[in-house]
Parts: C-alpha cells; structure tokens; sequence
C-alpha cells in the first residue's frame, strides 16, 4: 500500500469512527462524580472535618452487610457511556541532512498535525467496551506515521467473553515508536474467547498473546511468543499463537496447559506447552515443558524463579533441550557459498540469572540497579557469521527456517541499566532530575548498545517543563545482533512546556565507519503546540 | 527413499513426541497434586484459627480482648497507646468474614485539573488476601493487583504479563501508595515515642508519635489521632526521616458492621504540595462471602481486557 492510499484510506476510517461514535455523543458520560461527597473539601478545615452534627460513625447490621451490598454513596453513572481522551496539536516538521546526504534523503520542513494517544471509548451497556486509540503525524500532502489499535470486548460474564484486537501501522521512521514499519501493515492481534467450567477451570481459546518467563532482556523459556524482544522496549507486547488455554488455579499456585494446533497445515506441526507455578514463601517457582510434533522446535523442560535475597530481587530461568531449534549456517564446500544444518540429537542448556536493586528516601534521593546475564546454549560461540548477508539469505532459504532463528543467535550475554533520580526545592519549585542508562552487549559477535538518558523536571503540574537529553548509540559491524546498521549513535533532545503543552523534539542520527569517523549526519525535529488536551 | 525415510522419522518423532508429552504432563500433574496449597483460602494456611497463615504474633488478637484500658485518657501509658493502636488495627478488619467494596478515587490538583478512578476491592483479611480490578476509568477498566500476604502482582492485559510490586509504590502517582489498601498493621510496624491529648473538632483524642521499627513501612515516623471512647483513628501525620511532614490523612466517615470499622472516607493531603489531595469514598460495602477463586492471579487475568 502506497502513501496515496493512506491518505485515501484515512478519511475514511475517520468517517467510520464518527460514524460508530457520532451517534452517542450525545449520551457523554464524564467518569467524574458530580457528587461532591467523593471529592477532597477545596480546603482541610479540621473543624469542619471533624465538627458536624452528625456522627461520624454509621452503623449497619451485620446481617443486612452479609446479605448483600450497602450503598454509601449513590451511583450515578448510566449508558451509553462514550469517552474521548489524548492530545492533538500542530507544529512543524522536517529533515536536514547536512553531511553525506544522498538522493533518498529528505531535507524538509512542513507545517503538521500530531495526534498523540487519542482514544475513543464507546460502551453501550456495562459489558461492552469498544476502543480505539490513534497516533498519527501528518503533512499537508501525505501521512508520514500513523498508529491505530482497537479492541472489543463483549462479556456475557464475568469469566464468559470474545475479545478481538487488531492494529494498523505505518511508520517507516520510527518516529511513533521503536519499531520500524516501512509499508502499511495491519494486523491481527488477538481474538480469542473466554469460558470456564465451574469457576474450577478456565479457558482461553484462539490468537492470543503468551508471556512466559521472568527474565528482561532475555527470556529463554518464553517458547510460545512468536515475535523478538525489543532490546530497546523489553516490555512491549509480542505477537501470540493460535492456542487453546487451559487453566487451573489452585490457590495461588496455578496449572496451565497450551495447546497450539498446527500451523503449517500439517498436523504434525501442532505443539504443546505445560506450566505449573508455585508459591512457596516469597518466591514463585515455575515447572514447564514443550514439545512439538515435528520435531522443528525441540523439546524441553524449564525451571524459573522469582524472589528476594535479602534487599535484592533475584530471577532466573533454566531451559533444557534436546537438539536446537536454530538452523546454523556455515561455509559451504565451494567459496563464497554457505550450507545450513541442524543439531538435533545433543542436549542443549539455556540459563538467564537477574538481580535488581533499588531504594528510595524520602528527601526524594532514589536509584536502582538491574543486571541480566545470559547465557545461550543453542547459540553460536562466535556469531559474525550472520554479518554476511549470503549467510543469513541461506538460513532464509533453508526448509526449516524460523522467524527467531537470526535472533539472539550469540552465546553469551549481558544486559544492564541503571539510574539515579533526586529531587530538590519543594512545592512549585519543585525540580526532579534522573539519570539512567541501559546498556546491552553481544559477546559473540562483539556488539553493543547503550542508552545514557538525563531528564530534568522543573516545577510542578500544570507550569511543568520537562528537558530530556538521551544518546542511542550502537556499536558493532553492520548486520551485527546489537548495530545492524554499523556503528551508529543518536543524541536526542526533547523538550515539554508547560506540562506538554508545547512540545519540541530533535535527534541527530550519526552514521559513523567502523574506525568512528563520521560517515552521514541526518537530523529530525519537530515542535508542536498540543493546544487540544482531552 | 528419502522422501519415505522423512515421513518415518517424522512419524517416529511424532510418536516419541506424544509420549514425551504425556510424561510431562504426567510429572506436571504429579507435582500440582503434591504441591502445599498457597496462604490463599478459607481455612488454609499453618498457623491454624482465624489468623493461620498471615504472619502475625500468635497473640495479637488475644492480648487485645482483655485489655483494660485507662478510663481518664490523659492516664494513657505508651503500652497503653499501644494497645489502643492494636485495638484500631484489629477493627479495621474482617477476620470471621470477607469484605468487598466498591471505592473512588478522586485526587484534585487546582492547576491540572480533577482524576477520578473507581476500583472494586475484595478482601479476605484472615488470609491477608487483597483483590483489586480498576473500573473507571474506561479506558484502563479491567487492570488490577492481587496481595496476598507479601506476595503481589499487578497484571499489564496488553503483554499479559504479570509483575511483582511492593507496598511502598505509589498508587496511580497519587498521594495514595499501595499499603493504604492492606489492613492496618501500625502497633506491629512502630513503637510508640511520645503520647500527648488535644482536640480534633468534637472530639477529644489521644495523640501518639510513633517510630517504625522495620524499613518496610513507607513512612519512617508517624503521628496518630486517636478517639479514645470508641476507638477510632481520626489524623495520621506521616513524616520523612529528617521530620518532614510527607502527608496527612484524614478518616472524616466511619461504617461499623459488628466489630469491625471501615474508615468510608479518606482524605490524603501532600506535605510536600499541599494543593496535592485526595479522597478515596468507599460504597456498596458487604461482607458476604467471596469465592477462592476471586484471589488467584487468574481471575485478576479474565476479568481485565
């Protein structure tokens, strides 16, 4: 899809939601209360607080609290229920590239619109919820990024629903997030229904997402995601499979069976997953195995741990396999040629160990510490193999291969952040100032990526200004795990005033040679008066 | 031939496949029916009677029942004080019955603006099991927190991925933080200081400085007012470890069912910016008993979006 049918499709879905939201507008209803009785007194008068007539003490009848619910205060909330919220805001955009420019680079600047983080939300009655949310940066003739996520959620029950959520993404920049979207994408994110039998055991069948396992950065036993781990966003959501959920809670210990129907057509490649956690103190203990029919992705069995030693939280997770899911690739017999292969009959052992440390004072003084290690069996001792782009189009072109097969494909591992965060003057004065970086390292293939960020806030709520300085540099060859670009690194300033209400963002992207000289300089920015705050 | 020797070794694989999975799911089901059942439950838990299992002293209700108390309030010793605090610990909960409830949020700020949110709570104190699942506003209806005891777990329904916090977090960046939600526990968590009178309004109160005797506690001094005839906590100062006043609360509106005392409405000032407030209004309290279930992470799961 071309940006002309972007612009043609957009119109139109924005008629859409006017056309499934127009309709209620009318019926608005404001989450807040009208009661003033649940609203804190505009001044703390403890006389008034305290002082009344009436007692402050109601009593009720035991019976009648038994029986069923006692209304305190009286609710008022009625359907339809239609909610708008987010920010929209117009500015100017553009792209410079002042060293090393070429004929694919943009030198622009446009006036444009930013929408950022608006939702529609539609209820008609108590059990159904519609939702829609919106980021887009537009121009005056094209659709630079857009984001759209939506979601229903249609409840008989409690526990008896369909839920279905699906995306449309466009962000060949990554201006909207950390992923890049070159063409228009949409996508199917979930749907699936929910039941149960008895309130003993719960189902969950269809397209789902699956998150196992504690770890961060890494995550060896999290087998059922079918999508990488952003090393710059570990906690986003990844694509799930079609599997059917079984769920038996015993306590707050928990017995789980994934059951994951073929997905090639052929039946033998339909897999299944098991999972119990238990509680045991403070810790959370988790047994776990797979296995799939053909064999293409090994069986295994997991152990993962989560807990305190003393003032530090500790995790791990322990995978063994037998044989490896990767299809490897080696030099072939003719130069210049590469052969793939697989090892399927050797026992394989993943192992990711984290601890995290942090405190907080009151005089505001807080920091924290994370590390991760890591260390992956099923990986190559040395991976720069997969820096020759004749390589990775062999295990592209082999019969078994796997999305994550080019992924995490290094031995060894070590991830890390840290930050420190302090807070000086009081009330309106008030000025926070964190620092922290993350930082993540390759040890078989030698690359790396850290991320210094300093952001300083000053004063407080609505007369807010926020400065934040960041620098995402990566270093390695091109194609590496960690800088597939080669050595790259992007100072970036963003600045908030008066709470967001004014917003400027500039980022730098350096290309630099593998011996740091500097190969291409392009700049990004923007600032936009986000005047309409819902 | 090796098209033939692809499909027997697949259907071998397959075949040691299927008992491979059997066996693992054999050695699961082994497990979970050995395994101790978790604090969670009516009638579960080590310590046996009504307190089984959450970790309180094993006289913490008995030494209460026959304590007698001074008549003449400025006669109050600091032991006195407190077991005056146990006294309002023990009847902020339900220990012979569950409690739900459904509670507002509002935090007002006069430059931004008014935030409400509405949660509905479940509770089961005997096992110090805590249920809470966001229902305003609409846009984050579904999220929620499981504790029990001091395991607690928020669940993300975007990654659905469940997560560790503690009771120190700040609730919704709010001036309330997570353990305003636990049953109170202050005559465990501090030792008393000082003890003076005064007058709050109406009524005459005891007034206790308190000194937290574990770093657990997100306050590292606190001051309480205490009506003394019937038992109830008005004001609580909390202070930083220099003595700087962080936030006061207020319970300004009492519900009394048997021997238990819900605080239906809580006003929290910042120390810090004191136009920072806000109010948490319990309604549609009621004590009628709640399933297992409700108190396992897998509930918090269905009921979220």
């Amino acid at each position: 899809m071309n940006n002309r049918t972007i612009r043609r499709s957009i119109p139109l879905a924005i008629v859409a939601i006017f056309a499934l939201f127009g309709a209620n507008l009318w019926a608005q209803t404001s989450s807040t209360p009208t009661s003033t009785s649940v609203t804190p007194p505009a001044v703390i008068d403890e006389n008034q607080l305290f002082g009344g007539s009436k007692d402050i003490v109601t009593v009720i009848d035991p019976a009648t609290a038994a029986a069923g619910n006692v209304q305190l205060v009286k609710d008022t909330k009625t359907y339809p229920v239609f909610l708008i919220s987010g920010t929209a805001g117009a500015g100017l955009y553009g792209n410079y590239t002042p060293v090393g420019s070429g004929s694919s680079d943009l030198q622009t600047l446009y006036g444009a619109v930013n929408i950022s983080g608006l939702e529609f939300d539609y209820l008609p009655t108590k059990d159904l919820h519609f939702s829609l949310a919106n980021d887009l940066l537009a121009v005056p003739n094209q659709i630079l990024a857009a984001s759209v996520t939506g979601y229903a959620d249609l409840r008989m029950s409690d526990l008896v629903r369909l839920y279905a959520s699906g995306a449309f993404n466009y962000d060949p920049t990554s201006y909207l997030s950390t992923t890049k979207y070159s063409s228009p994408a949409f996508s199917l994110v979930e749907l699936f229904v929910d039941t149960q039998i008895n309130n003993q055991i719960f189902f969950r069948l269809g397209k789902q997402r699956i998150s196992w396992g504690v770890g961060y950065w890494y995550k060896p036993s999290d087998v059922l995601s079918l999508s990488a781990i952003d090393p710059d966003n570990p906690t986003a959501a990844r694509e799930g499979p079609f599997a059917f959920k079984v769920d038996v809670p015993m306590k707050l210990n928990h017995l789980m069976v994934y059951m994951v129907p073929p997905v090639t057509g052929l039946a033998d490649s339909s897999s299944i997953a098991s999972k119990y956690d238990l509680v045991v103190g403070g810790w959370e203990l988790s047994l776990a195995g797979y296995a799939r029919a053909d064999m293409l992705a090994r069986p295994r069995g997991i152990f993962t741990f989560t807990g305190a030693v003393g003032p530090f939280d500790v995790y791990g997770e322990n995978v063994l396999l037998y044989g490896s899911d990767r299809t490897y690739v080696r030099p072939g017999s003719t130069p210049g040629a590469y052969e793939t292969y697989r090892v399927e009959d050797l026992p394989f052992f993943q192992s990711t160990l984290g601890i995290k440390y942090s405190a907080s004072y009151s005089n505001g003084l807080s920091y924290a510490l994370h590390v991760q290690g890591y260390y992956n069996g099923t990986g190559y001792a040395d991976s720069s193999i997969l820096q020759n782009a004749a390589a990775r189009t062999a295990v592209r072109n082999s019969g078994t291969y796997q999305a994550n097969d080019l992924t995490q494909a290094g031995m060894w591992y070590l991830a890390g952040s840290a930050s420190l965060s302090g807070r000086f003057g009081e009330g309106r004065n008030l000025t926070q100032v964190t620092g922290s970086v993350y930082a993540l390292r390759n040890f078989s293939d030698t690359s790396m990526r850290f991320n210094p960020q300093l952001q300083i806030q000053v004063g407080d709520q609505g007369g807010r200004a926020t400065f934040t300085f960041s620098d995402l540099t990566a270093i390695g060859p091109s194609l590496s795990e960690y800088a597939p670009n080669g050595n790259k690194t992007t100072p970036a300033v963003t600045v908030g005033i008066l709470n967001d209400a004014v917003d400027l963002q500039a980022s730098v992207p350096i290309l630099l040679n593998s011996d740091f000289s500097v190969k291409k300089v392009q700049t990004e920015f923007s600032i936009f008066w986000n005047a309409v705050q819902y | 031939m090796n098209g033939a020797r692809a499909v027997t070794t697949k259907f071998v694989h397959a075949k040691l496949t299927g008992k491979l999975s059997l066996v693992l799911f054999g050695l699961v089901l082994v497990f979970s029916a050995r395994a101790q059942s978790a604090p969670a439950g009516g009638g579960h838990g080590g310590g046996g009677g009504p307190m089984g299992g959450i970790g309180l002293p094993l006289n913490f209700l008995q030494a209460d029942k026959d304590y007698k108390f001074p008549d003449d309030i400025a006669k109050y010793s600091a032991n006195d004080f407190l077991m005056l605090v146990r006294r309002t610990d023990i009847r902020s909960s339900f220990y012979n019955s569950d409690m739900s409830a459904t509670i507002s949020m509002v935090s007002v700020s006069p430059v931004r603006g008014t935030f409400a949110n509405k949660q509905q709570i479940y509770r089961r104190d005997k096992d110090d099991a805590f249920l809470m699942i966001m229902v305003e506003p609409e846009s984050r209806k579904g999220q929620g927190m499981l504790r029990v005891d001091n395991n607690m777990w928020r669940y993300d329904p975007t990654s659905r991925k469940f997560t560790h916090t503690t009771l120190k977090d700040t609730y919704e960046n709010s001036t309330v933080t997570n353990n305003d939600f636990r049953r109170w526990q202050r005559s465990i968590d501090y030792s008393v200081v000082s003890i003076t009178t005064g007058t709050l309004g109406n009524y005459k109160v005891i007034i206790g400085e308190l000194k937290a005797n574990n770093d657990e506690v997100p306050f590292p001094y606190i001051k309480m007012y205490i009506e003394a005839d019937r038992k109830i906590v008005l004001k609580v100062e909390e202070y930083s470890l220099s003595m700087k006043l962080l936030r006061t609360a207020y319970y300004t509106q009492y519900v009394q069912i048997g021997d238990s005392l819900i605080p239906t409405v809580q006003i929290f000032q910042d120390g810090l910016i004191p136009e920072k407030r806000s109010q948490v209004t319990y309604t549609d309290i009621s004590t009628k008993s709640l399933p297992d279930y409700y108190f396992t992470k897998e509930y918090l799961e269905r009921v979220s979006q």
